[in-house]
């Protein structure tokens, strides 16, 4: 057994140049029952995936279709190349949310402080704030009013315990710089997003994201559900695209959108 | 222990295989072809996709400077590369998928150096 599992391994790590790895942690194994999951703590590191497989969105108000249309995205039915394609991602523009959960989430982390939730994100290193101190989310976005507040990427958001096992957060209030999805999606500075983290047992916390935008779909509809692996060791990887280097990577891959030879 | 198999194994081939796509590869072929004997000029070890260039001559000795774009750093390293793996002058035999529209680019999926090492990055199809 000892050396049929060997070479098996053998076969499948397949990258045989004698390099250090990084440390990486797999996901723990089935052991059979996961020990229960403690009472209001989803903190830690959680391994998602690294393409998020997406519930089917409905259909798009004129509005949004109008938008979507002007979308060059470079993933899904109308991916286009990169040097074709108006997506942030190309010139390493923030994913904004939701984009940052329903595009990838390899790794992610939470921390709870008294007053709020981090969310902390392996992809371009970047966190959230969610407030659990009882304020309320912004009455106004993007308006004249001087208690109007700017819209923002990650709009603003508040989190609260549902029962003992699912913290729930509302978030509103986006700059419409970025979209909802990789595939083009867009979503309007007016949406109300929801994402439950219930969990599930000690290793597993399920996420589910619904977005609430009129402006954009015909109706309220859930966008994915997933659910992630507690990874207590497992260390962030520098995952980031760098402006600069972006920009030469454009340059260098733009004859590959041309008309070529 | 056939459970925590299956699961070690599932996790490698994951590990192996699974690249940190920056976006669709819309504008390359989906069939990968070989390329022989091909020697590295440079590599940039960048973000959000490494490049590597190397020279591949044609039957008369004439050689075709071909760009081919890789991973991140993050993620060549976590299937066992790093910034040194293709250093200028060696050869080997690449395999990539080509450009659809014929320019010397592509991305990379393997490299196989003549004493027997490979370096897999994407799945050769």
């Amino acid at each position: 057994m000892t050396k049929r599992l060997s070479a098996l391994l053998l076969s499948l790590c397949v990258c045989t140049v004698a390099h250090a790895q990084r440390p990486i942690e797999p996901p723990s194994p089935a052991k059979g029952p996961s020990a229960p999951a403690p009472r209001r703590d989803i903190s830690g590191v959680w391994s998602g995936a690294a393409a998020m497989r997406l519930e089917p969105f409905p259909p798009m108000t004129p509005e949004g279709q109008q938008v979507f249309n002007e979308t060059k995205p470079l993933f899904g039915p109308r991916a286009v190349p990169v040097a074709e394609s108006n997506h942030g991602l190309v010139t390493c523009d923030p994913l904004g949310f939701p984009q940052n959960l329903l595009y990838e989430m390899r790794q992610i982390e939470f921390q709870q402080t008294g007053s709020k939730m981090l969310q902390l994100f392996q992809y371009q290193r970047t966190f959230r704030e969610i407030w659990t101190d009882g304020r309320k989310l912004p009455a106004s976005v993007g308006g004249d009013s001087a208690g109007s507040v700017d819209p923002r990427w990650y709009g603003y958001s508040i989190g609260s315990w549902a029962d003992d096992y699912t913290f729930v957060v509302n978030t509103t209030g986006f700059n419409e710089k970025s979209w909802a999805t990789a595939q083009g999606n867009p979503r309007s500075m007016d949406a109300r997003i929801e994402e439950r983290y219930r969990r599930i047992d000690r290793d597993t916390l399920e996420v589910t994201v619904t977005i609430d935008d009129a402006k954009t779909y015909t109706k309220p509809f859930v966008a994915m559900r997933h659910q992630l692996r507690l990874s207590p060791k497992q260390e962030f990887d520098e995952q980031l695209c760098v402006p600069s280097e972006a920009l030469e990577y454009l340059s260098t891959f733009k004859p590959v959108a041309g008309p070529g030879r | 222990m056939r459970m925590n198999v299956a699961f070690l194994v599932a996790f490698l081939s994951l590990s192996t295989v699974s690249s940190y796509a920056h976006h669709s590869d819309v504008a390359y072929e989906t069939t990968a072809i070989e390329l022989k004997d091909v020697t590295f000029v440079k590599t940039a070890w960048v973000n959000p996709h490494s490049i590597v260039t190397f020279d591949l001559k044609d039957a008369s000795g004439k050689p075709t400077q071909w760009i081919v774009e890789m991973g991140s750093p993050s993620a060549m390293s976590s299937v066992g590369w790093n910034r040194n793996s293709l250093p200028p002058g060696a050869v080997a035999t690449v395999d990539v998928y080509p450009a659809r529209n014929g320019t010397p680019h592509g991305r990379l999926a393997r490299v196989r150096f003549a004493d027997g090492r490979t370096l897999n990055y994407r799945e050769v199809r």
